[in-house]
Order: C-alpha cells, then sequence, then structure tokens
C-alpha cells in the first residue's frame, strides 16, 4: 500500500461524521497538492493550523501537489461544520477550535488559544478526562468517546458528547489530538426527567402494593387486638360481678400474653419491608428475601387458598441491591401470580417459587402459577400500562423490570407446564471480596 | 335478655371466636361458634331469637357474599358486622342490605353488646309479626272460597246489600258469610278485621 493511502486510512479512523469531514478535507488536499506548480514547502506556508502537516508530510509524494483554493475550501469545511471541533497538542493547550466550538463555549478563538482542555472541564469529569487524553498521548488507545461536562465562559455547566481522536506525529510535526463535541444537554435533562418519573412511579407502585399489604395486614392485626380486648373486658365485667375465678384469670391473661405476641410480629413483619432507606446497595441473600417476601404475602395465599412449594437452593452467593427494590419485584410477580390464581377455580392453585445458579453464573429467581396464563399477551407484559386486571394501573411488571435491570439483571416470562406461566429474573452476583 | 336467645358468632379466627365467647357470655348470653359460612348454614337454626356476629372477611364464602345467601334462603336472622379493616363501600353494601351494625375490630364492648340487644330485638319482634302473619293465614285459608270474597268487599267498604247485589245473593246470606269470616278470623270487630287484612295483603306484597 502506497504511503498516501496509507494516510489516508489514518484519517478514517473516528466518527463517522467526523470521518467524513475529514475524508472530505483529506480530497481537497490531495487535489491541492496534485498543482503541478506548487512546490510542498508552498503549501506548507499556506497553512496556518498544524492538523494540516500530516497532510503536507502526505505530499512529499510528487503527485500530491495541490493549489490554494482547494486549501480555502478545506478550511471552510472545518470553520463551518455545525458540530463544535477543536484541537489540542499533547500538552492540553487549545490551538485550533472552529466557529459552532466557539460559540459551544462562548469564548473568541484567540481567548481559548490561551486556555487547556481542562480549563473548560467541569471540575468532576476533569480527572477521568485527563486520565483518557493520557492513554492517548501514551499511545495506549487510538480515541475514545466520552460523555462529559464543559464550562462555558459563563461559568453555566452543559452535557457534550466528545468524540476524541489522536493524529500522530511526523518528522515535521508534533502529533495532536482533535475533539469532535456534541451538545447533549437536552438529552440529558430528557434522560434524568425519564429517570425521576421512573423513581416516582417506582414510589407509587411500592405504595398500592403496601396499601394492598396494609390492608390484609391490619385485618390479620385487628384479630389478637379483638381477643386481647374481648377478654380483657369479660375479666372487667366478671370482676364488676364479684364472679372473677382465679384459674379464669390465669388462663385469661395468659391468652392475652400470646396474643400480643402476635401483633407484634406481625407490625415487626411489616416495619421490616416499609421501614428499609430507599436504594441502599448492599450484598443480600436472595432466598432471605424471597422469605420476607412470602411472610409479607401469607395472609393474602391464605385467603385465595394458594399453596406454596419452596424450591430455594441453599449456600447461593450473595446478590448486590437494595433490599427494597428486591422486595418489591418479588412482591409484585408473586401478587400478579395469586391474583392470576384466584381468576380460576376448580385446580390447585400453586405458587411455585424457585432459586438457583442459572446457566450464565447468576443468581436466577423463578416463580411458576398454575393460572390461566399468558397467551399472546406475554411479549408485552413488561410494557408500561399493560394490565390484564380491571382495576390494574399496568406498571407493576414494567417496574420489575427497571429495577431487575438496573441491578445488572434480567427478567422474563415463559409459558409454565402444564399451564401458567413462570416469570423469572437473574441477577449478577455480589462481586467477590479477596482478603 | 332472655336466657333463651342466641347469638351466633361466625369467625375464622379461633382466638377471636373463643374469645367473643367469654365476652358475650359473661354478660350471660348464650352463644355458639362457627369458623365458617358453610358450617353455620349446616346448623339447624333453633326458633328462638337470635342473631350472627360475623367476621367480613372469611374463608370460602365472604361475610357479605353470606349475607346474601341467608336472604336467598329466606333467613331473616339480624347480622352485625365485624371487620378488621372496613371501607366505606363495604359498610354501605352491608347496611343496605339489612346488617344492624358495622363495627372495625377491635371494638368497644358497649358497642358490640347494644348492638346484640337490638338485634334481639329485632329479631324477636320479627318473630312475633312472623307468627302473627301465619296465624292469621291459617285462618284466612280456612275460609270458604264464598266467604273470602264476602270479607275482601267488606273490607273495601262496600255494604252488605251492595255486596249482596254484585253476588246476586239475599242480604241475609252475605251477612251469615260475614259472621263466619268474623268467628273464623278472631276478629272482634269490622275494623279488627280490616287491620288483619291490611297486614295479610301487606306481608304478601312484600314477599
Amino acid at each position: 500500500m502506497r504511503q498516501r493511502d496509507k494516510n489516508l486510512l489514518d484519517l478514517e479512523f473516528i466518527h463517522t461524521k467526523m470521518s467524513l469531514v475529514f475524508l472530505q478535507i483529506a480530497r481537497q488536499c490531495l487535489k491541492l497538492c496534485n498543482s503541478p506548480d506548487r512546490t510542498p514547502e508552498g503549501v506548507r506556508a499556506q497553512m496556518t493550523h498544524p492538523d494540516v502537516y500530516r497532510i503536507i508530510h502526505v505530499s512529499d509524494d510528487p503527485l500530491l501537489l495541490g493549489n490554494q483554493q482547494n486549501e480555502q475550501r478545506w478550511r471552510s469545511a472545518f470553520e463551518n461544520s455545525a458540530i463544535g471541533i477543536m484541537m489540542a497538542d499533547f500538552t492540553g493547550r487549545i490551538f485550533a477550535a472552529n466557529r459552532a466550538f466557539c460559540n459551544l463555549l462562548g469564548y473568541t478563538e484567540s481567548e481559548l488559544y490561551k486556555l487547556t482542555f481542562l480549563d473548560v472541564t467541569y471540575e468532576e469529569d476533569r480527572k477521568t478526562n485527563l486520565e483518557l487524553v493520557r492513554e492517548l498521548v501514551e499511545g495506549r488507545r487510538q480515541h475514545f468517546q466520552f460523555e462529559k461536562r464543559y464550562y462555558r465562559k459563563s461559568g453555566a455547566v452543559f452535557w457534550a458528547r466528545a468524540n476524541v481522536a489522536v493524529v500522530p506525529g511526523t518528522n515535521e510535526a508534533a502529533p495532536f489530538w482533535f475533539n469532535v463535541v456534541e451538545d447533549i444537554t437536552a438529552h440529558k435533562e430528557a434522560e434524568e426527567a425519564l429517570r425521576k418519573t421512573e423513581a416516582e412511579l417506582a414510589r407509587f407502585s411500592r405504595l398500592t402494593t403496601m396499601g394492598k399489604l396494609a390492608v390484609s395486614i391490619a385485618h390479620e392485626i385487628s384479630q389478637p387486638l379483638t381477643a386481647i380486648t374481648n377478654n380483657s373486658n369479660a375479666c372487667l365485667r366478671l370482676l364488676a360481678h364479684h364472679n372473677l375465678q382465679p384459674d379464669v384469670l390465669h388462663r385469661v391473661l395468659k391468652e392475652i400474653v400470646t396474643e400480643v405476641t402476635r401483633a407484634s410480629a406481625i407490625v415487626a413483619r411489616f416495619r421490616a419491608v416499609i421501614m428499609k432507606e430507599p436504594t441502599e446497595k448492599i450484598e443480600l441473600d436472595i432466598n432471605e428475601v424471597i422469605e420476607e417476601v412470602l411472610a409479607l404475602t401469607s395472609p393474602e395465599l391464605e385467603e385465595k387458598r394458594v399453596l406454596v412449594e419452596l424450591q430455594l437452593t441453599k449456600a447461593l452467593p450473595p446478590v448486590t441491591g437494595d433490599r427494597v427494590q428486591l422486595q418489591q419485584v418479588l412482591l409484585n410477580l408473586i401478587v400478579n401470580s395469586i391474583e392470576a390464581m384466584s381468576r380460576v377455580a376448580g385446580r390447585t392453585r400453586l405458587l411455585c417459587v424457585q432459586s438457583r445458579m442459572s446457566e450464565t453464573g447468576k443468581v436466577m429467581v423463578a416463580i411458576r402459577d398454575s393460572g390461566p396464563g399468558l397467551s399472546s399477551e406475554a411479549d408485552s407484559v413488561f410494557a408500561p400500562f399493560f394490565t390484564t386486571k380491571a382495576n390494574g394501573m399496568g406498571m407493576g411488571l414494567s417496574i420489575s423490570r427497571s429495577l431487575v435491570e438496573g441491578l445488572g439483571g434480567r427478567i422474563w416470562v415463559r409459558p409454565n407446564f402444564p399451564r401458567g406461566a413462570v416469570f423469572s429474573f437473574t441477577l449478577p452476583i455480589a462481586v467477590q471480596r479477596f482478603a | 335478655m332472655s336466657v333463651q336467645s342466641v347469638v351466633f358468632v361466625v369467625d375464622d379466627d379461633p382466638s377471636v371466636r373463643s374469645t367473643l365467647k367469654f365476652l358475650l357470655s359473661s354478660v350471660g348470653l348464650l352463644v355458639e361458634s362457627f369458623d365458617s359460612a358453610d358450617s353455620f348454614l349446616q346448623r339447624n337454626l333453633p326458633d328462638v331469637p337470635s342473631c350472627l356476629v360475623l367476621d367480613v372477611r372469611l374463608p370460602g364464602l365472604s361475610g357479605l357474599d353470606f349475607q346474601r345467601e341467608l336472604a336467598a334462603r329466606n333467613i331473616h336472622t339480624p347480622i352485625i358486622f365485624l371487620t378488621g379493616h372496613g371501607d366505606i363501600p363495604m359498610s354501605v353494601r352491608a347496611m343496605k342490605n339489612g346488617a344492624v351494625e358495622f363495627l372495625t375490630k377491635p371494638c368497644r364492648d358497649q358497642d358490640l353488646l347494644d348492638a346484640i340487644r337490638i338485634a334481639l330485638e329485632l329479631d324477636r319482634s320479627q318473630r312475633e309479626a312472623e307468627k302473627e302473619i301465619t296465624e292469621l293465614r291459617k285462618c284466612f285459608e280456612s275460609l270458604t272460597p264464598r266467604e273470602r270474597d264476602v270479607t275482601s268487599m267488606v273490607v273495601s267498604g262496600m255494604l252488605n246489600k251492595q255486596i249482596a247485589v254484585q253476588l246476586g245473593n239475599a242480604e241475609n246470606t252475605v251477612k251469615v258469610h260475614r259472621s263466619r269470616a268474623m268467628d273464623k278470623m278472631h276478629a272482634q270487630s269490622l275494623a279488627d278485621l280490616v287491620r288483619m287484612i291490611e297486614k295479610l295483603t301487606h306481608f304478601s306484597d312484600e314477599k
């Protein structure tokens, strides 16, 4: 391959948009250098930007001699690019910036040339940015893409996607790197708004799930309270009529203690769920979370006469996640299964909860029910606002999916054999710490 | 409250059941308890004033469905609902269907006892009214067709003479039918007879 072609190919290394610009530049240069009445020195004199040195080096080939007009076109392409482009030497000093880049940052060209790329980089992004550039300079990478924040001259901050590539040095020219900068502030803001909405929905769905549970807990706790109240009132009445026998009192007091213990256990169980701090990522035993959620849903399970079969693999490696989020995912899936099964009559309502290692080395949980199953709906169950319930909001599974994916896992549904549905999800195991 | 009356407690929670029984017995009430609507329905109900203390949330048939089921079986035992989590639609539905009271667990014992007293009194008067109607119907059924015709015409305010014309009988014959009907109905006066027939009509309308 001839030197010229090789150098041209080198120009194609980056982001498509940039490549197009540069290929154009390269073509212009070739024409420029092809002009017979121009010496390489002459061409060099026309070019003020060091980035062109490389291309002039290409022009050492006697075939590559160009003319002045084309150089002018090349400059306009750079200047008129709608995307900000800047170039910096290996010390980080900016030595070229097009109009779009200047406008983006609010500096004039000459002001920018007094700065380094770090001066316009948001403080928190400097360390990572510097490290990436160092890798370029040291030849450990050719290019990188990095979402970072810039300071405008006014001090305002904006988000941008930086596409950076290195241009190696030659005998005549120092190496440098250049950066094609896209403003992605709007995109970032939309992303942030979406994340907030999702968090809000997750909280809301949690509240509705909790509300549903609160009703069943309220019923459950009212039972021991009723027993205690009845016993105490009966004793008071008997006492008023001097008719309370010590053995009766003894029996009643013992019953009261039992009922108080029962009530406290119910309260403790509910508190364990609602009092947790949101999103604290800790190492969790998934089996423990499963058992907590099953204890929580036991009134619902009893009422709907659902049989539970547990197939938990002992000593699974811990997963990293937020306890409340995992509880929420499990709650959603289990409550859904219960509700699906309560719609069928005449056969056993069996809920099977399984935990094991998946083939891909993740912790996997499967929840199978003997409900009516999902027919053509199976693909859309995770979509927001999808529901098969008369008063469902259709957010439960959608939120479960974003929670599982947020923890680095995956969630899916398959038909169960012979009937019903299996919802499964995986979670990556916590990173092992070596002593 | 008479000792004869019975309070039926239906609750699936054994400790609620036994303590309710203990509480109600402590004021001298006779209590029978059941763990489900089905087991209650299998019991032959005694002909004494009674009422039901019912948990809304029962396994199998829920409290509210049970209320409807009883009405369908023509059992009018007054119902007091107890619930761990009463919501408004639930209580509205229960009261509309004729519940005496809708109490939230744990309730004040006096509220429950008051409700039970009201329910038992309601059932007692219901039973008395029913007995009276049964008695009246028996009497009315002993009338001959002609006596019934005469009775209904008398009750509607027609004079003997008018009845005689309408039926094509002698006035004396009408008088005989009329006095036989009065005897059979055990009516002391015309006003008494009117009242009885009204009750009978009202009751069969209600049915």
